[in-house]
């Protein structure tokens, strides 16, 4: 019985060093000895801080609160593990890895999941599937017309499971579903290519999200959402001729793409696969991806001398990581960087 | 007076800790609890399109728990544990904040050598913040037993599991001092009970200020570690 | 009034509640009433039938013989409980898939009689012990009106007691012969006293109703042994709960506990 008055001994506690680390991007390096101490809960820095569910931010009327916080006892209490933003009188906890959360006009690669009556649902890493509307695609023919029953009963010719669309969130719905339309000629179903997920946070938005990299004769699709697209550029061209003339002149077959328009040669197929990795390893580095340091990554595996399965190595990873961010930051409007975390 | 355990440990010593977070890549966040030789791998999906829509919540999120023990296949041992661990979580999770959506939680034991239920809690926690699913709180969870000679040990291990009287596992949130969660069997009198309460309590806070101190150093990272063995090609 | 209970059930409560009563006219501490009879399965060796208010629950064991278990440990090896919830209780459950809650109670219920210390001696189909007797005890809920682990318990623990083991002796090492003349039943000394509770908002209801456990945050169910010793204690909810609420909810089950012995020991009588 005596035990229980004891307390509790000094705990041997063994923290194994995790593989995969988020490191924060120190703004002002000076602050790096404020970082790791953890003092103060009542004032907010101005620069980054980490904050973990159920530690209190501020007392309740001080601020306003935005994502990843809530009330309870007086206080504003962060949610979610992650850094504090502030702006004005708005805080809020930003997660370091969250599911996409879509906004209107924002441009996704998503997956068909299943064909419900006169709609699609699509898988686009978020919280819950969006819906592609069969009033919101390009029927063939081109022609803008009513969607009949024999339209709805002929879904599966446009669209079936597990085939990747390139489309924009159209409209968030009351009740919080939100639907995709690819009502562009440049939407629609993606083939022949490779695809690629990637954390939703590391996504920028920009003004464009489809870039043809000439330096290696790819295309690449970044979608929002963290879904991406590879594809050779000459084959994509030469298939989407062939569509859109199929499309003008006999709409009513059924689509049969030639085997000569689907040929890809070998080292089409590397450069294809080291794009691939190259955004994986940024993707690793949790670093922002955009054309700008995919073709840097790029550049530079072939400046070292590297196969496109080498860039996949951890070693490998390390070093051009690590030269990425040597490199001087730009003062490109699109690369804002201050807002994401990214390696030191 | 105080006994000595089999593998040298006071009665009121918990085994030394480590965890992993972010193993798994397909998952929205992972990560793996071991204390000695219990081990417990927890995955996080979530928030998720509902699979089963009959099972769907209209104002909240819905959550389901899944365990699979080291050998052989889930039993209904198995289904209680998944039921008391599932209400555990759905008090610390805000799940008012994801109608319409399903969180899963995976939980696969590498290894039990007692303690597996305090272990899985655990690892969940650390994966639920992982994925950056919005919690109220932190968890934690320690099992203690009670033996025939009226000690009390903290964080069993298999035999002694075995060979005690009664155990006990019991969860405690970082909010409040109040139990989410607790399980008891065995023959035990209420006030060995009621005097060990804050035992476990304080157990607990050890085990959350341990998960704070894990998530803190992964993500701030040890800067030493980054530019040791790097070299550039000219 | 009716429609008001099927479109905001949780207002309804919550308007009784906070007077202390519930619909169904009972005080927030009232149990319903409870009633045990046993020995109504003549082709089992064991059995009882115990109902609360509506929730009624069947129980049945039935015996086997085999060889002794090689674990050592002191806990009970031959008692197997399995509670099945059916469609014949409730409109929620499946014939098909074992419902989750029914593998939760049945964990719950063989981790209790685990510990019930019953002599080793009383298994022994021979003299010696060199075969065992196995007990299966069936535990089937015909009606679910709430609060079936107090009724399963209160059926485990009667039908036990109630439980008529024949001797045995074994020729040429694998015939084996009953002796159906003499019974003898198992020496259970301890019994098992469970109460459970919802907590709906901030009120502890005892003995819920199927109704008041679908309102519920939070379930608990404690069973204490004639010593007042915990046997078990288990709370899951969404809402964490107090030391001072555990203790109250010890109280009020020590207040029950004479009540339930009356009602076992005078169905063993029978």
């Amino acid at each position: 019985m005596n035990e229980t008055n004891n307390p509790i001994s000094e705990i041997n506690i063994e923290i194994f060093s995790p593989q995969k680390r988020l490191k924060l991007r120190h703004i002002e390096k000076k602050n790096e000895n404020e970082m790791e101490v953890d003092t103060d809960q009542d004032e907010i820095y101005k620069s980054r801080r980490l904050m973990i569910p159920g530690q209190s931010i501020a007392k309740e009327g001080e601020y306003l609160k935005g994502h990843g916080t809530f009330h309870f006892d007086g206080n504003l209490i962060a949610s979610v593990c992650g850094n504090i933003e502030r702006v004005n009188k708005l805080v809020s906890v930003r997660a370091f890895k969250s599911r996409y959360n879509g906004e209107i006009g924002d441009i996704i690669v998503g997956r068909i999941t299943e064909i419900q009556g006169k709609r699609w649902k699509v898988d686009v890493n978020a919280r819950q599937d969006y819906f592609l509307m069969l009033s919101a695609i390009n029927l063939p023919g081109g022609i803008q017309r009513r969607r009949t029953s024999s339209d709805e009963l002929q879904m599966r010719n446009l669209f079936v499971e597990n085939d990747l669309v390139y489309a924009e969130v159209q409209q968030i719905m009351g009740d919080g579903s939100v639907a995709i339309h690819t009502r562009n000629l440049k939407y629609g179903k993606l083939q022949n290519g490779c695809f690629l997920k990637v954390p939703s946070n590391l996504m920028k938005r920009s003004k464009m999200h489809f870039h043809s990299l000439d330096e290696c004769g790819v295309d690449v699709i970044l979608g929002l959402n963290g879904y991406i697209w590879i594809a050779d550029t000459e084959q994509q061209r030469k298939q989407q001729a062939f569509i859109q003339k199929h499309e003008r002149e006999n709409f009513d077959q059924p689509l049969v793409l030639p085997e000569d328009h689907k040929e890809i040669t070998k080292e089409s197929r590397e450069r294809i696969a080291r794009i691939k990795n190259s955004i994986s390893l940024l993707a690793e580095g949790f670093m922002v991806i955009h054309p700008k340091s995919i073709m840097q990554v790029y550049k530079q595996s072939i400046k070292m001398a590297l196969s496109a399965k080498d860039l996949l190595h951890p070693e490998y990873i390390r070093q051009i990581t690590t030269y990425l961010s040597t490199l001087p930051l730009e003062n490109d409007s699109n690369l804002d960087m201050h807002e994401y975390p990214e390696e030191q | 007076m105080t006994n000595t355990r089999n593998d040298g440990r006071l009665n009121n010593q918990i085994r030394a800790f480590e965890s992993e977070q972010s193993l798994l890549n397909k998952a929205d966040g992972s990560a793996r609890f071991t204390q000695n030789k219990s081990s417990v791998l927890a995955a996080v999906y979530g928030p998720i399109e509902v699979k089963n829509s009959r099972k769907q919540k209209i104002l909240k999120s819905l959550i389901e728990v899944s365990f699979t023990p080291s050998v052989g296949n889930t039993t209904y041992l198995d289904k209680e544990k998944e039921l008391l661990i599932k209400n555990a979580l759905e008090s610390i999770i805000l799940t008012t904040l994801h109608p319409r959506t399903q969180i899963s939680i995976i939980f696969q034991v590498f290894s039990d050598d007692g303690s597996i239920i305090s272990c899985a809690i655990n690892a969940a926690c650390l994966a639920l913040l992982d994925a950056g699913i919005e919690m109220q709180g932190l968890i934690g969870s320690v099992t203690l037993c009670y033996n025939h000679d009226k000690s009390i040990y903290l964080d069993p291990t298999a035999q002694e599991e075995k060979e005690c009287k009664s155990l006990s596992v019991i969860a405690y949130g970082s909010q409040s001092s109040q139990i989410i969660m607790n399980k008891t069997e065995g023959t035990l009198s209420m006030d060995l009970y009621f005097k060990s309460l804050p035992l476990s309590k304080e157990a607990c806070d050890k085990v959350i200020s341990y998960i704070k101190l894990a998530v803190k150093n992964r993500i701030m990272g040890t800067i030493s570690t980054n530019t040791t063995s790097t070299t550039i090609e000219s | 009034m009716e429609a008001f209970q099927k479109i905001h059930p949780l207002e309804f409560y919550r308007k009784f509640l906070q007077r202390s009563v519930r619909p169904d006219g009972r005080s927030l501490n009232d149990i319903r009433k409870t009633s045990i009879s046993t020995g109504a399965i003549t082709t089992a060796c064991g059995s009882s039938f115990v109902k609360i208010g509506n929730t009624s629950v069947i129980c049945g064991i039935r015996s086997e013989v085999g060889i002794p278990s090689f674990e050592n440990t002191d806990q009970q090896t031959n008692i197997f409980v399995n509670l099945e919830l059916g469609p014949i209780c409730s409109n929620i459950y499946s014939s098909t898939k074992p419902s989750e809650q029914a593998m939760s109670l049945s964990s719950k219920l063989n981790s209790l009689v685990k510990r019930l210390d019953i002599p080793k001696e009383d298994f022994y189909f021979d003299q010696e012990g060199k075969v065992l007797w196995y007990l299966y005890v069936d535990i089937y809920c015909l009606d679910y009106d709430g609060n079936i682990m107090d009724a399963s318990i209160l059926a485990l623990i009667s039908s036990l007691k109630n439980v008529k083991l024949p001797r045995g002796i074994i020729e040429n090492t694998n015939e084996y012969y009953k002796d159906t003349e003499q019974l003898r039943s198992l020496q259970i000394n301890h019994y098992l006293f469970p109460l459970s509770f919802s907590i709906i908002e901030d009120f502890i209801l005892s003995d819920p109703s199927n109704q008041e456990e679908q309102l519920s945050t939070s379930n608990l169910t404690i069973t204490l042994n004639e010593n007042f010793e915990i046997c078990l204690l288990s709370y899951s909810g969404i809402k964490p709960i107090s030391e001072t609420i555990l203790q109250e909810s010890f109280e009020k089950l020590k207040n029950r506990i004479e009540y339930l012995k009356s009602l076992i020991d005078s169905a063993q009588e029978h």
